[in-house]
């Protein structure tokens, strides 16, 4: 009897033990995939080094009037910086990716309905075994399994945080480095030249007032599209330095991760993303 | 000779931009005392400096690579673990299947139907390979 409360007590600090690293395990999951979705955000931008480039080189063109078979234009170095930023870019999605699908609850659901299937319907000579039996059995043991494999992969998820925290931290901010100042700063170029382009036009004096109507017109046109690619990329940045934020507290309280304050620091971060991401859609539109 | 940081070299180009604008600025103020040539030479002047702003900016984004080598392999690394974890929580559903499998390859075998034996082993081969 003694040795039933014994295992009985065992299996009950099992159950609670994995129920609890459940609740943990959402919130990692909740912030890790706000954090991908947002990372992923980058894609939407639609503009790279070597797009800025080969769009300048033919708007220079286009100023001096010069038509040639081929552009010639050279992007090697604005080549050079899309790689660097794909490079950063998939290693950040990479580890996000990784982390929501390890917190990920189904993981661990595992499926025992074929190995109760084969105990109930197989004829083992003399032996027969009641269904209640094995369902009984199937059920612990699957609550068993979870709960083991949920301590495990907290363990695991811990370990990988405390690791990912210093690097993932370089990375985030030199990311965030090349798109708001680098990325951003070569539409302050296209913004300029732009500015430079339609003031000569007009001071020119060689257009009609019709004309130059259109040509401010046009002017304004394409610098809201800058703007608007702007505000894309602030807004971008700035759910970057929210998943960095995030990531230092998940690391900073990565051993007690079932505390109130924790789980609602975390869920803020993940608000604050989520939010960043509605912000940013808005600006696609 | 030292070398040019990521962040030198941003600034570097924020400078360009700046000294662009104060150009065409000294430009639009003066236009009607400018001459021609000068005016001309002036904007050829502030487009090659725009140019090269341009350039240094996306040579910012490569000196990036120097500080950012080491923690590109870390994380890497540390994905490609995260991966190996799942993998192994994954098997062990591929573990129970197997076990089914095994359980109804052993009641085949007790119910001596070649047929049914037949069919288990490629049911445990199949549960094996998933």
């Amino acid at each position: 009897m003694k040795r039933v409360i014994q295992q009985n007590r065992i299996t009950l600090f099992l159950i609670i033990a994995g129920l609890s690293s459940c609740v943990s395990l959402q919130k990692v999951n909740d912030f890790s995939s706000t954090s991908s979705k947002g990372i992923k955000e980058f894609e939407e931008i639609n503009y790279s080094f070597k797009q800025h480039c080969i769009y300048e080189c033919q708007f220079d063109s286009i100023r001096k009037f010069v038509i040639n078979r081929e552009t010639g234009c050279h992007c090697d170095n604005f080549a050079k910086a899309d790689n660097v930023t794909l490079l950063i870019y998939n290693a950040i999605k990479g580890y996000f990716d990784g982390l929501t699908n390890l917190s990920n609850k189904d993981l661990t659901n595992y499926n025992f309905d074929a190995l109760k299937k084969s105990l109930t319907e197989g004829t083992f000579g003399n032996i027969k075994i009641d269904k209640n039996h094995v369902d009984a059995y199937s059920a612990l043991s699957k609550i068993l399994l979870k709960a083991s494999t949920d301590i495990y992969r907290k363990k695991k998820l811990i370990e990988y945080i405390e690791d990912a925290n210093a690097p993932i931290q370089i990375l985030l901010s030199e990311f965030q480095f090349i798109i708001q100042n680098n990325l951003r700063g070569e539409l302050d170029f296209k913004r300029e030249k732009l500015y430079t382009y339609y003031k000569n036009m007009i001071n020119n004096n060689t257009l009609t007032d019709y004309e130059k109507g259109m040509a401010t017109t046009d002017y304004y046109q394409q610098l809201l599209e800058v703007t608007t690619k702007q505000n894309q990329i602030d807004a971008f940045a700035k759910s970057l330095k929210s998943m960095a934020e995030g990531h230092q507290k998940l690391y900073e309280n990565r051993n007690k991760m079932q505390a109130k304050e924790v789980k609602e620091l975390l869920t803020g971060y993940a608000s604050d993303i989520q939010d960043i991401i509605s912000e940013f859609n808005k600006l696609k539109k | 000779m030292a070398t040019l940081t990521a962040k030198q070299a941003n600034d570097l180009g924020k400078d360009f931009l700046a000294l662009a604008q104060a150009i065409g600025d000294f430009r639009y103020d003066n236009w009607n005392t400018l001459s021609k040539e000068d005016n001309q030479r002036l904007s050829d002047f502030q487009w090659s400096i725009l140019n090269y702003g341009e350039d240094i900016l996306a040579l910012s984004v490569i000196l990036v690579m120097d500080d950012v080598e080491a923690s590109l392999t870390k994380i890497n690394t540390i994905s490609s673990k995260i991966k190996g974890t799942i993998q192994v929580l994954k098997n062990i559903q591929k573990g129970i299947d197997v076990a089914a499998a095994i359980v109804t390859l052993g009641a085949a075998i007790i119910s001596k139907s070649p047929k049914v034996i037949a069919d288990s082993i490629d049911g445990l081969v199949k549960s094996w390979d998933s």
